[in-house]
Parts: C-alpha cells; structure tokens; sequence
C-alpha cells in the first residue's frame, strides 16, 4: 500500500472529535438555588 | 461577531474530568461541554472581549487543527455576546440608562446565537401593544409593560374605580374611587415611563367585530377581560380576532388560588383547541367565583405581561399554542399544557 493511501485515514485519527455543547436536562440542574440572588 | 466574550452571567467552570459547565445552573440555560483536550476551555478563556475572533482562532490553532470550528460552535451556542456592539442609535441615552437591568436580564436569559444585548429591548420599543381590561390582572400587566418599555401601550376598560378593587389593582389609589380606570390608569402610567406612548379608550367589547377592529395596527393582544364568559365569549372573540389579524395574544388570570396564562399566535394551535382539549382531561375551569389577593392577581398579570414581552423579544422561544401557570395551594404543582391542534378547528386547524 501507498503511503498516500494511507495518510487521509490516519488524519482522521489525529482530528480532535468536534465538540458539542449539550443543554443541561432538568435533573442535572440543581433543584434549589444555593442562594436567591438578588431582590432589589 | 468581532470581539467574543463570554457573557459574564454564563461564566464556564470546569468538572475534575475537564468537562465544561457554562450557563450557570438554571434549567433552560446550562449546558455542558465535553472537551478531553482542553481545547474549549481555552477557546473560552480567549473571549474575553479584547480579541477579534480571528486573533482567536490563530491563538487557538496552535495544537488545535480545528480551531476554526470550535470557535464557530462556542460563537453558536448562545453563551458568547460580542464585546464590541454599541447600543442601537433607536434608544436615547436616559433610555439606556433607564433600561440597563433589562439588557442584562435578556443577555443572560437569552441563548439566540449573536444577538446584541440591546436587539430585545428595541424590539419592545417598536412594539405596539393593546391591554385589553385594567382589573385585577390587566392592572399589573399594563404597569409591567410599560416599565419593561413596550414602544406603544393602549388600554381598554369600561369600569369605574371601587373601593372592592383596592386590595389588588396596582394603578389605583383611594383618591381615585369612583374615576374611569383608563383614565386614572393612563395618567399613572405615563408617569411611570414618559418614553413609552399610552392611550386609552373608555369602553367595553360587545363583540368579535368590534374586538376586531380595536386591534388593527398593533402587534400583540394582551387579554385581561373575563367577560363575556366562555363558552363564546371575550377569549374566543380574541381567538378569532387575533387570528385573522395575524397577530399573537396572551390571555390571563385566574380560579381563586390558581394562576394561568394562555399564549397563542397564528400557525399554532389555537385557544379553542387548547380549550377543548383541556375540558376532555377536565383541567380547564372558569368558575368565576371573585376571591383573590394582591399576590394572586398581581402574579396573573406579571405572568401575562412576561408571555408578551417573550413573544416580542423571543427571550425565550417558547413555540406559542400553550397555557402554564402556578397553583398558590400546591406549590409544587407548576402547570404546563399543550394540546394538538384539532383538525376539524375552523380557526388553526390544518
């Protein structure tokens, strides 16, 4: 096999996976404030 | 977007395994980031506003091949504003004064990808919007409105001021006992905000036709009338007005301790369909009997105004056709409902 044949697929190994941001669910949230904020 | 900076409500902090939180904690906001590299992390820590987001990517890519899609990304996500905008040239300077805790609340409540702080509150200042009943709900709405910045308020109610009306209308004083409501309410309300344009008419809706016309030339119907009561009456007219118009409305108040607002636009489902559907799983009532407190009332309007302020800003973008609301005897009882859209509805239905 030719080193070009090759090349793209290890690329592809070395990419950093695309990054995703993901909403929190209900769950992962935390059911009572720690404090509440401000009231003015 | 020309110089990212993380919005400062929605400062990132990270996890022992380098996953990311950023949004804070509030549900509807947070969101996670996995980032095994470290990669966005840095990303974000170079928004800080004194970069351009080229600089950005070239600082980035520097062990990071996709520097360039990362940063699109984190400028997609809604949590990154630009450092840069300047305020529209629309909002005078007393405005900007008057309405910086608006801006900052819609920076942080908002997730619509590179939109300037100050995009919502102009969009409330080109708004024209009609409150329809100066009572109990309509009362707190129309203050609401008003102080929030909505461009052009107009208030319709037939009633005079009663002692009875005291313990929970906002805009009325022991002075005014006996005056028209849009009278005293119009005056109270310029004086509130002199930015925003208030008129009032003196009247009662008798019918479709005439809810109809009133509301030619606005953008959102803020319904606060009880009467004529369903089945036929003042929500359906405004239903079916709204609809042919075009144009989105709330309707709000409330049954003794349980508060609700309706939220309806054109292309959704409508109030008949959400009506019908809540009689057939027995949630909807109207009973009509007259207890409520300050709180009650108040809430009910506050929550109308919110849902009018939301259709007009996006913030947030909730898809209209649903009613929610609280229930003060059960707290844990928040109410949410959404029905389909009936086909056979001469109104929505598709």
């Amino acid at each position: 096999m030719r080193p070009e044949e090759i090349a793209p697929e290890d690329s592809r190994k070395t990419q950093p996976k695309k990054i995703k941001v993901r909403r929190l669910a209900k769950m992962e949230t935390k059911g009572w404030p720690a404090s509440h904020g401000n009231s003015n | 977007m020309t110089r990212p900076r993380v919005k400062p409500e929605h400062q990132p902090y990270r996890l022992d395994n380098g996953t990311i939180r950023i949004g804070g904690e509030i549900y509807g906001l947070a969101s996670e980031i996995e980032d095994p590299h470290g990669h966005a992390w840095r990303a974000l820590q170079l928004m800080d506003g004194t970069r351009t987001r080229g600089e950005i990517v070239t600082t980035l890519a520097e062990g990071c091949p996709n520097a360039a899609e990362l940063v699109a990304t984190l400028l997609d996500s809604g949590h990154v504003e630009d450092a840069s905008a300047a305020p529209p040239p629309e909002l005078a300077p007393a405005e900007l004064d008057r309405y910086a805790r608006n801006a900052a609340y819609f920076r942080w409540a908002s997730l619509r990808p590179r939109e300037p702080s100050w995009a919502p509150q102009l969009s409330l200042k080109q708004a024209r919007v009609v409150v329809l009943g100066l009572g109990g709900t309509g009362s707190h709405t129309a203050w609401a409105l008003t102080a929030a910045g909505v461009g052009a308020i107009h208030c319709v109610d037939g009633d005079r001021v009663e002692l009875s009306n005291l313990n929970r209308q906002t805009l009325y004083g022991e002075a005014d006992v006996g005056l028209p409501k849009v009278e005293v309410a119009t005056e109270r309300l310029r004086a509130v905000n002199s930015h925003v344009e208030v008129t009032g008419e003196n009247r009662r809706i008798g019918s479709l036709e005439e809810l109809a016309r009133l509301i030619t030339g606005f953008d959102v119907l803020a319904l606060c009338a009880d009467e004529p009561r369903e089945p036929g009456g003042i929500r359906r007219w405004a239903n079916r007005a709204c609809a042919a118009a075009g144009i989105p409305w709330v309707g709000g108040g409330y049954e003794g301790p349980q508060l609700s607002v309706g939220v309806f636009a054109p292309g959704f489902p409508c109030y008949e369909c959400l009506r019908a559907e809540g009689e057939r799983h027995g949630r909807m009532t109207d009973s009509g009997w007259p207890g409520v407190l300050s709180t009650s009332g108040g809430l009910s309007g506050l929550l109308t105004a919110h849902a009018v302020i939301s259709l007009l800003t996006g913030i947030p973008d909730v898809a209209p056709g649903y009613a929610y609301g609280l229930n003060l005897v059960a707290p844990d009882d928040q109410i949410f409902v959404r029905y389909p859209a009936r086909d056979e509805c001469d109104v929505c239905g598709a």
